[in-house]
């Protein structure tokens, strides 16, 4: 089945200079609010590669951190039913950077992160995430 | 002329739609709810069980008309796979000043016993009506029939699948069925006059 994915994204820019941000190999423009717009065949799982973030990307003073270089997911829409990450299994909503994967929604590291539909119709999808349907 | 519309009505809706993918989603949420997925509680005033599908809608569950257990979809997530023209009816309905309340989808096997819809619903105080589309029915004849004691009429409509009926679902009504129907329902709090008057303004009747 085909379906439209939204992803909501805010980022965080030092000097006006977001993350590289790659989705299914096609670059992105990252800025301070951005929609990453794409249709795709369902079952699928979308890839975004992160990139060109330094140590001193992240302002640190005294232990708090004053500035930072990151993509944050606020919200998806599939085919026009809006979730948030929260509402997603950890195991459609990934993040793997230095051979360690995690759930997250918060992308301050360079890596891979993946967002999964891992059946042919989204309502079926929608069935299992845990914060859905509850 | 006798009007023998008087407390159902059939319309020219028609849901040219591949049915099977509410069908699909239907089971399978009646999978999860027997594998014990969704918190339940029982509604005295409907004699049902509500299974709660969170901020998603609910399955309303029930055996106290029915020989098998009754199971009634609604929500958000049922409008989900809709065709989109229906939301653009429960828009139209709502702008009329019609109480329409939800979407509902059902299978059920044998009879519905005699009842009437919206006794104990005090949004329902108006009135109460179903528009009732038949998607598949195996027993060909499968009839709805209804009656009001007081004006002393008595009505029926045959479920021929492809056709869509009004029902006065406040007067007694009942399935006679023995065996599988299929229903898309459009629940509306509104007396039977105005909904039928409605359709007849859509060019529909």
């Amino acid at each position: 089945m085909k379906s439209n994915l939204k992803f909501n994204f805010t980022a965080g820019l030092i000097n006006g200079i977001g993350m590289n941000l790659t989705v299914n190999q096609s670059p992105i423009t990252v800025s301070e609010k951005f929609v990453v717009d794409i249709d795709v065949e369902l079952p699928t799982t979308v890839e975004f590669q992160l990139s060109g973030k330094n140590p001193s990307d992240t302002v640190v003073k005294n232990g708090e951190i004053l500035a930072d270089k990151y993509v944050k997911l606020e919200t998806i829409v599939v085919d026009g039913f809006t979730i948030f990450p929260y509402q997603v299994s950890e195991r459609y909503l990934t993040l793997t950077t230095n051979n360690t994967t995690i759930s997250a929604d918060y992308w301050g590291v360079n890596g891979i992160a993946k967002f999964t539909i891992d059946q042919d119709d989204p309502a079926l999808w929608l069935i299992e995430c845990p914060g859905i349907i509850h | 002329m006798l009007d023998n519309n008087l407390l159902k009505c059939p319309i020219n809706l028609k849901f040219d739609y591949d049915w099977n993918r509410v069908r699909r989603v239907y089971t399978r949420i009646l999978e999860k709810k027997a594998q014990g997925n969704y918190q339940s509680n029982f509604q005295d005033s409907y004699q049902s069980t509500v299974y709660s599908l969170g901020s998603q809608g609910a399955i309303i569950s029930s055996t106290c008309l029915t020989d098998y257990e009754w199971n009634i979809w609604a929500g958000p997530l049922l409008e989900f796979v809709l065709p989109v023209e229906i939301h653009d009816l429960s828009n139209k309905l709502l702008k009329e000043n019609l109480n329409f309340i939800n979407f509902g989808y059902f299978i059920h096997h044998g009879e519905i016993k005699k009842h009437s819809d919206g006794i104990s619903d005090i949004r329902a105080k108006d009135g109460h009506c179903n528009v009732n589309y038949v998607i598949s029915s195996s027993d060909n004849h499968a009839k709805t029939v209804l009656y009001n004691p007081e004006l002393n009429i008595k009505e029926e409509y045959p479920s021929v699948v492809g056709t869509t009926w009004i029902l006065d679902s406040s007067s007694q009504h009942w399935v006679e069925n023995t065996g599988t129907r299929e229903i898309f329902q459009i629940k509306i709090f509104s007396p039977f006059s105005q909904v039928k008057q409605f359709f007849a303004d859509q060019n529909l009747i």
